[in-house]
């Protein structure tokens, strides 16, 4: 199984001033058969582009030594062509029904092309959770029931 | 993923490979049943991840400040409302 974290649960394990409660139910969730993490490009361009602001931390230098490490966060190239033509596809069948954001389209096709089975995402303010769901995907944190109602309403709209 | 034959692997070589070489990645098969994987990316390491020792740096860093989540959050609402402004033009 491929699990695949958007930026909002990335940037979660460098931030020591996160809600303790999510941190937690990160690390429970993480050590539970010892999960590694793929990170697309993308995400790790995004993540970085935070945690470069306060470079009193440690934290890009501990993300960069992350992914250089290969073991708890693993970076995969993907054919960005393959990922936009995806974000296409996904647009097309959801665009009307989920109103995607353009980025999440990106980001959850990237994930797809990688070959994810699960998709680690806290961004609850858009429609990147159901977007991933709706694009075959398991969503971690779980779904709760409005979300898990607009991936079934996209879902059976996308198929008519 | 793109799948890819023996067959097909035995014609097309050096385009596969240029393939490979520019991120792509083939599941291989032979008699319809998939054998591996053509990527570049090196197999994972057989080392299993310590999480326990990240979130153990990580509880370290308090004193050091964050608000990455927030930096974060504040980022994609600037991506939201430009998204927003586009489609009220349309």
């Amino acid at each position: 199984m491929r699990f695949c974290a958007d930026s909002s649960a990335l940037v979660r394990l460098y931030d020591p001033l996160a809600k303790p409660a999510e941190v937690d139910a990160i690390r429970e969730y993480l050590e539970e058969d010892q999960k590694a993490i793929t990170v697309s490009e993308l995400c790790r361009v995004e993540v970085l582009n935070v945690l470069l602001r306060k470079p009193e931390t440690e934290a890009a230098k501990q993300f960069d030594d992350d992914l250089a490490e290969g073991v708890r966060l693993r970076l995969e190239s993907v054919d960005w062509p393959d990922v936009f033509q995806q974000a296409e596809s996904l647009a097309r069948r959801f665009a009307r029904t989920l109103r995607p954001g353009g980025h999440d389209l990106v980001l959850v096709a990237a994930a797809v092309a990688m070959g994810a089975t699960w998709f680690l995402s806290f961004d609850r303010n858009s429609r990147q959770r159901p977007l991933a769901a709706a694009a075959g995907l398991r969503v971690w944190p779980p779904l709760d029931k409005d979300e898990k109602g607009l991936v079934k309403r996209a879902t059976r709209q996308a198929n008519a | 993923m793109k799948t890819l034959t023996m067959r097909e692997l035995n014609r097309k070589t050096a385009s596969v490979l240029d393939a490979v070489e520019r991120g792509e990645t083939f599941e291989l098969r032979r008699t319809g049943r998939t054998v591996g994987y053509l990527t570049r990316i090196a197999p994972a390491p057989e080392r299993k991840p310590d999480w326990k020792a990240h979130f153990e740096w990580l509880r370290k860093q308090k004193k050091k400040g964050g608000g990455f989540v927030k930096e974060l959050e504040e980022d994609r609402r600037r991506l939201r409302d430009r998204e927003n402004a586009l489609s009220n033009l349309a």
